[in-house]
């Protein structure tokens, strides 16, 4: 029991110094730009399928469900807003961070951890390539770049699903419920947002690469790191997010 | 042949550091105590064959020899740098002096043959995409693999794999090669011919380190031999030096499969 715990906080120490290396590697050179474009597309642009799917299909049971409960009080104009808002400030950046956990922080874990117990990683140092710059930095930017982008894919795929359903539900037009939804939003959305998905791209970055870089123990040891990245990333997102609205409630209320 | 070259006369400054110094070199995983109190030193131009049985620590000598692994105690010096005192870009740059062939030859698996090899040219060098292509082609001919060049590492055999990796560590043309087993895997005729390969290198100058198992198919191509058992080397010398030796296992690992 004790000794897990001393573990657990070695383990959390080793994180902390990986990610404070990955992220002092962001700002110095040499930099590996033919790796990161290829990640940002590997991350980033792969991605888009699954969350604008994703997307589109929560914002339809949102919009089912909002409607369902306001109609109740007669308040059904208010279900663009619902819809709008509660993508946006809630559930738009936390269903992302955890999709592309599952997508990406699973594949890095795989890929990083596969490439260590085949050596590949050394033969990069042999090849007198700083394996940490072109593998880990890489990898973390392009998912610090990613997730704001596809947070935003998933909160307008989420907004055009609301829409589509209240067009053939309640024929409410497309134009009127585009503009309830957006009026309800202010800048106060978006920046906070962007900023939460940044965070919570340096962590699915970080700890999967941290899980897959630090392999060992052959293909069991790639599958491990890939079932922890996934674990690791979605526990701390949501620990993070918890934080990250309490911060947000003290900051607006003051 | 010519023989041990050490007084360094012909090139180089008068006392020229040895190109792969180790110096009283001790290594340890856990409990587990692979290198006690190894030291080898490989003049420029030298080749120089390891011999062990399997396990005793071959491979982890030659990790040592490029700072993949760090030493316990002792020192590694390329060139006459310690590699533990060089800074990482230090330690980089002195990497690209050395071509490293690991035993299972280590592919990047997302690449093809052929970017394989392109990948340290590209890198390292400001050579055209012309002249990369020539370098490939013709590394890839050298060990028989100009037809294969597309193909990704997972459609490779054993030892075309090894192959493959041996173009690879010569591809930047470094001036020291070291090579994890370069025959293994491979039947007596290919062998032969990376041994030719090999043979070849050293005649252009190259200092060379063969690690292997098979005493007799190095025996051509190197001036000197060790013995390593139970972390220690056990006998150094030329061929005929450890052929006549009356240790029974250094005996039986010159002469190769005779039982
Ligand atoms: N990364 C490592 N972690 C722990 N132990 C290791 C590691 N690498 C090597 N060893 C141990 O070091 C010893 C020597 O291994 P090494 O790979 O150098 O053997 P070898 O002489 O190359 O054998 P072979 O001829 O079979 O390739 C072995 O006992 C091995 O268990
Ligand atoms: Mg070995």
């Amino acid at each position: 029991m004790f000794n897990g715990l001393l573990k657990l906080v070695g383990a959390t120490g080793d994180l902390g110094i990986f990610g404070a290396k990955a992220t002092r590697g962001l700002f110095r050179p040499p930099f590996e730009f033919e790796e990161l474009t290829r990640q940002i597309y590997e991350c980033g642009s792969k991605s888009v399928p699954l969350i604008a799917c994703a997307g589109l299909a929560l914002g339809v049971v949102m919009a089912m469900h909002s409607e369902a409960s306001m109609s109740r009080f007669g308040a059904k104009a208010l279900v663009p807003e619902a819809v709008s808002i509660g993508i946006f400030r809630v559930l738009g950046p936390l269903v992302t961070g955890l999709l592309v956990s599952g997508r990406v922080g699973a594949g890095i874990g795989a890929q990083l951890g596969g490439m260590r117990v085949t050596q590949q990683i050394d033969a990069l140092e042999a090849l007198a390539v700083d394996s940490f710059k072109y593998l880990v930095v890489t990898r973390v930017l392009a998912c610090i770049v990613a997730l704001p982008v596809l947070t935003l894919v998933m909160d307008f795929s989420a907004i055009a699903g609301g829409m589509l359903l209240d067009m053939v539900v309640s024929q409410v037009s497309p134009q009127l419920f585009l503009k309830d939804a957006f009026q309800a939003l202010s800048m106060n959305d978006y920046l906070p947002t962007v900023l939460k998905t940044t965070a919570f791209g340096l962590i699915i970055g970080t700890v999967s690469c941290f899980l897959g870089y630090n392999t060992s123990g052959g293909a069991t040891g790639v599958g491990q790191a890939s079932t922890r990245s996934v674990v690791f990333c979605s526990l701390l997102l949501i620990l993070i997010d918890i934080i990250l609205v309490k911060l947000s409630f003290f900051w607006s209320a003051q | 042949m010519s023989g041990p070259a050490s007084n360094g006369v012909q090139r180089g400054p008068p006392l020229q550091p040895a190109a792969i110094r180790l110096d009283h070199v001790f290594k340890s995983f856990d409990r587990n105590e692979v290198l006690k109190d190894v030291s080898i030193e490989i003049p420029h131009g030298h080749a120089f064959g390891l011999l062990g049985r399997s396990g005793t620590g071959k491979s982890v000598t030659l990790s040592l020899m490029i700072g993949l692994i760090p030493v316990d105690r002792g020192a590694v010096l390329i060139e006459g740098k310690d590699l533990q005192k060089l800074s990482r870009e230090d330690l980089l740059d002195a990497r690209k002096r050395i071509g490293f062939l690991f035993q299972q030859a280590a592919l990047f698996d997302s690449l093809s043959v052929r970017e394989n090899v392109e990948f340290p040219l590209r890198r390292h060098t400001k050579k055209r995409g012309s002249e990369i292509r020539d370098i490939v082609h013709r590394s890839l001919e050298s060990v028989g693999l100009e037809h294969d060049a597309d193909k990704m590492p997972a459609a490779l055999s054993g030892g075309m794999h090894k192959r493959a990796g041996l173009a690879r560590a010569l591809a930047l043309d470094p001036p020291i090669v070291l090579a994890d087993e370069p025959s293994s895997g491979l039947d007596a005729i290919t062998a032969s011919e990376i041994y030719d390969l090999l043979h070849k290198l050293r005649e252009r100058g190259k200092t060379l380190v063969v690690v292997t198992h098979d005493g007799s198919g190095v025996r051509g191509i190197v001036d000197e031999m060790a013995v390593l058992d139970q972390g220690r080397i056990v006998a150094c010398g030329t061929a005929g030096e450890l052929a006549a030796s009356d240790n029974k296992l250094v005996h039986e690992l010159i002469r190769g499969e005779e039982r």
